[in-house]
């Protein structure tokens, strides 16, 4: 196989991440735990929770640099949510629960399925409200493609429209779980939690701190999510570059035929590109958030994912179609990455407003 | 766009340097001394001739800076990459005009390579100041992406070439003093290795420079007819026969010009501007929004490329640069330029396009002071943005080659 992609952070974890991606073979049923049992083996629920809560305090850059390994074989593990939301979430609390929850995790004893609803660049779903102490509505897409301990989501105060950050406990909502399976093979979750009663330790945030480690884990999940996009991308431009190169057609390598060439090389251009952005974007990130970068950067590398999904299967012919064709698990993974935390028209009518807003009060 | 950025995206620099006090010292020289009539020039977007080039090029020279990426041995400043970047966004966001490419970027650099110490201290030093002005004298009526098939000849005849043939879309050759000049000096073995480079002196006789007009209403290109020119065999860089060495070593210089980008950045800045100033006075509309989106995607585009630029540099000088690389970023940058030129011209072409030039110009200028005026024939003149230098459909192939290893 030819290497073309470039890793946006090479280094040990890179390598470490992309050994055990590689080492997964490939489930039709979707069972994501032997992948996950290494990653909570290896700590990387606690990379990014700070040394003093027990976890590795490393680098953004470091934890993307495991992200993209794993997206090169689109493996459906919720590293994302599990190793940066929602340990990002319970740092952002001050309360008994989420100190425990945050060490527990950090060493691996608990993991935390988040569920975002209300952040501004994501209007995917109605949060649930809280009456009183019940809760009313539905968490909606949770990743369920592993156990969790945990669920930790935002809702709105049914009197004061205020958003809330309320944290539960798995076991109790298992006979409210709704599964489905996604375009990529991920399991997620609508569970239901009407008149579900909430005690007040797991009301974790409330107001405005609440808005703000929604909207910070949104973000979050938004640049991960890119980083896994790119890590996507390389990979189906190998792939396809090695398909072009060994399949025999009319006599001749397909590789051989200029306008298959041309478009691998379209491929390759936006990717390059696209790569340069989100490797910018997770530094600029570590130093300074800035939610319309993250936006537009987001807005931008949806496109190109998409666009670099279509033509890795129509390249690929009728093994484009075929779920055993790493290729095409690799195309439905870089469309279900571009959903997740904000899709396209999230985005775009986000940063439309604010330069509307903007134009209009100059 | 946020200089503070390049803390993080550009290589570790040596820590004597103080960047920001770097960037301040840049503002405060490019301000005061880059005359304003001149970034006037630049910010409303009119075509630049060599009068401004050179001026700025001699302001730039008198404060040793004529040459950001040259050596110091040869008058440049040494400088390192981020301050090279620095210099060039610097210099994009107030207006300067950028450097001169063809003396400063192409020939220059070429000559270090492969020119002998009597011709670095002949043409370097001009250069610098902005004495000499430079043409590329390459394309040819039968010879454009397929530039080994040229067929201007040169014949030895004692000390000196004798050169007869046809140069085509030679940029600036009605303004330049030299043409840098590949030429065809045998016609044995493969038609690279029968090309060799020859400075040409544009006042030499037998040479005449016709102007080819094109779509976007500046002259800038020419025929230029060579008939018995002679030139001396000291205006020959390089060996005989190896012309197409130094064009090659010169073409990956081109595609990794540290300018390209921030006068990118710089003009959607003004399409930014000019979208925000259409809000305002029509307020939202659909195709308002539309426009916002282009722009949103253009933004993000060009932090790309920003990050693409910086990345290849630091890979070209560690030796690890593929060529698929350069060619990626010269074809996406190309065609970036396109996009940021259209969504321009579709905000302002509805007014201006059937307006574009005056038959009766306004007494004090202000036609040509008209920023919206000067993106139509941006637009039109950035058509050339993917043909010039390689066409994209070559730097495909080119990028092809690499990719497929065949």
């Amino acid at each position: 196989m030819r290497t073309i992609a470039t890793p946006l952070f090479a280094g040990d974890v890179h390598e470490t991440a992309l050994r055990l991606a590689q080492a997964q073979p490939w489930d039709a049923s979707g069972d994501a735990g032997p992948a996950w049992q290494q990653i909570l083996e290896l700590g990387w629920q606690g990379v990014l929770v700070d040394g003093e809560r027990g976890g590795a305090g490393a680098e953004l850059a470091d934890f993307a640099a495991i992200v993209e390994a794993l997206a090169t074989r689109a493996l459906t593990v919720p590293v994302i949510e599990r190793c940066a939301i929602a340990p990002a979430l319970l740092a952002a609390c001050d309360s008994p629960l989420a100190r425990e929850l945050l060490e527990r995790v950090a060493s691996g004893n608990a993991s935390v399925a988040p569920a975002l609803h209300a952040a501004p660049q994501h209007a995917a779903a109605q949060p649930p409200t809280l009456r009183g102490d019940r809760l009313f509505g539905t968490v909606a897409t949770v990743d369920w493609s592993v156990p969790a301990t945990h669920v930790v989501f935002d809702a709105l105060d049914g009197t004061s429209d205020a958003a809330l950050l309320i944290v539960l406990d798995a076991a109790e909502l298992s006979s409210r779980v709704r599964r489905f399976v996604g375009i990529d093979g991920r399991t997620s979750a609508d569970i239901e939690v009407s008149d579900l009663r909430v005690a007040e330790p797991h009301l974790l945030l409330r107001g405005a701190p609440a808005a703000q480690a929604v909207a910070m884990g949104q973000q979050l999940g938004s640049v991960f999510g890119c980083v896994a996009t790119i890590g996507a991308c390389g990979a189906m431009i190998e792939q396809t570059v090695e398909h072009l190169r060994t399949r025999i057609q009319f006599g001749t390598a397909l590789a051989t035929f200029q306008a298959l060439r041309h478009r691998v090389v379209d491929m390759y251009v936006a990717y390059e590109n696209a790569r340069g952005l989100v490797r910018e974007q997770v530094l600029l990130h570590a130093q300074a958030p800035d939610a319309r970068h993250v936006a537009r950067t987001r807005l931008y590398v949806q496109g190109v994912g998409r666009s670099l999904a279509d033509s890795t299967i129509q390249l690929h012919g009728g093994m484009g179609m075929s779920e055993e064709t790493l290729a095409a698990r690799l195309a439905m993974h870089a469309l279900m990455t571009a959903l997740r935390y904000g899709d396209r028209s999230d985005c775009l009518d986000w940063l439309v407003s604010e330069v509307v807003d903007e134009a209009l009060a100059a | 766009m946020d200089l503070s950025t390049l803390h993080e995206v550009a290589p570790r620099a040596p820590a004597a340097v103080d960047y920001e006090a770097f960037r301040r010292e840049l503002v405060e020289y490019m301000e005061a001394q880059c005359p304003p009539e001149i970034r006037e020039i630049v910010r409303t977007n009119q075509k630049l001739g060599r009068r401004e080039w050179s001026e700025w090029q001699r302001i730039l020279n008198a404060r040793g800076w004529g040459a950001p990426n040259w050596p110091r041995e040869y008058g440049g400043t040494g400088w390192d990459l981020r301050q090279r970047y620095l210099f060039e966004e610097v210099s994009a966001q107030l207006d300067c005009p950028p450097l001169y490419h063809h003396g400063i970027g192409h020939i220059g650099p070429v000559i270090m390579q492969f020119g002998t110490p009597e011709q670095k201290a002949r043409f370097l030093p001009r250069i610098l100041d902005g004495s000499d002005w430079w043409c590329q004298g390459y394309s040819e009526p039968e010879a454009g992406s397929d530039l080994a098939s040229l067929k201007t000849r040169a014949v030895r005849d004692g000390d000196e070439y004798v050169i007869n043939g046809q140069k085509m879309w030679t940029s600036h050759a009605q303004e330049a003093d030299l043409m840098y000049t590949l030429v065809r000096t045998s016609t044995e073995g493969r038609k690279q290795a029968g090309i060799t480079l020859l400075v040409v002196p544009l006042a030499t006789p037998g040479i005449e420079v016709r102007p080819i007009p094109t779509i976007d209403g500046w002259q800038h290109v020419n025929e230029v007819f060579l008939n018995d020119v002679r030139v001396p065999v000291g205006n020959r860089i390089g060996e005989e026969g190896g012309g197409w060495t130094c064009a090659k070593f010169l073409l990956d210089r081109e595609r990794l010009s540290p300018a390209t980008v921030p006068r990118l950045a710089r003009q959607l800045e003004q399409v930014e501007e000019m979208l925000r100033g259409r809000l305002r006075e029509e307020g939202a509309s659909p195709s308002l929004h539309g426009m916002l989106e282009r722009l949103f995607l253009a933004q993000a585009s060009v932090c790309g490329a920003r990050e693409m630029l910086l990345s290849a540099i630091q890979e070209e000088m560690a030796g690890t640069l593929r060529s698929a690389k350069s060619s990626a970023l010269k074809l996406h940058c190309s065609e970036l330029a396109q996009q940021i030129s259209t969504l321009a011209f579709d905000g302002c072409a509805p007014r201006y396009a059937p307006r574009l030039r005056p038959l009766a110009p306004a007494a004090d200028g202000a036609d040509e002071r008209d920023p919206q005026r000067q993106l139509v024939h941006t637009y039109l003149f950035f058509r050339s943005r993917t043909i010039a230098g390689g066409t994209s459909e070559v730097q495909k192939n080119v990028i092809a080659r690499e990719l497929f290893e065949a």
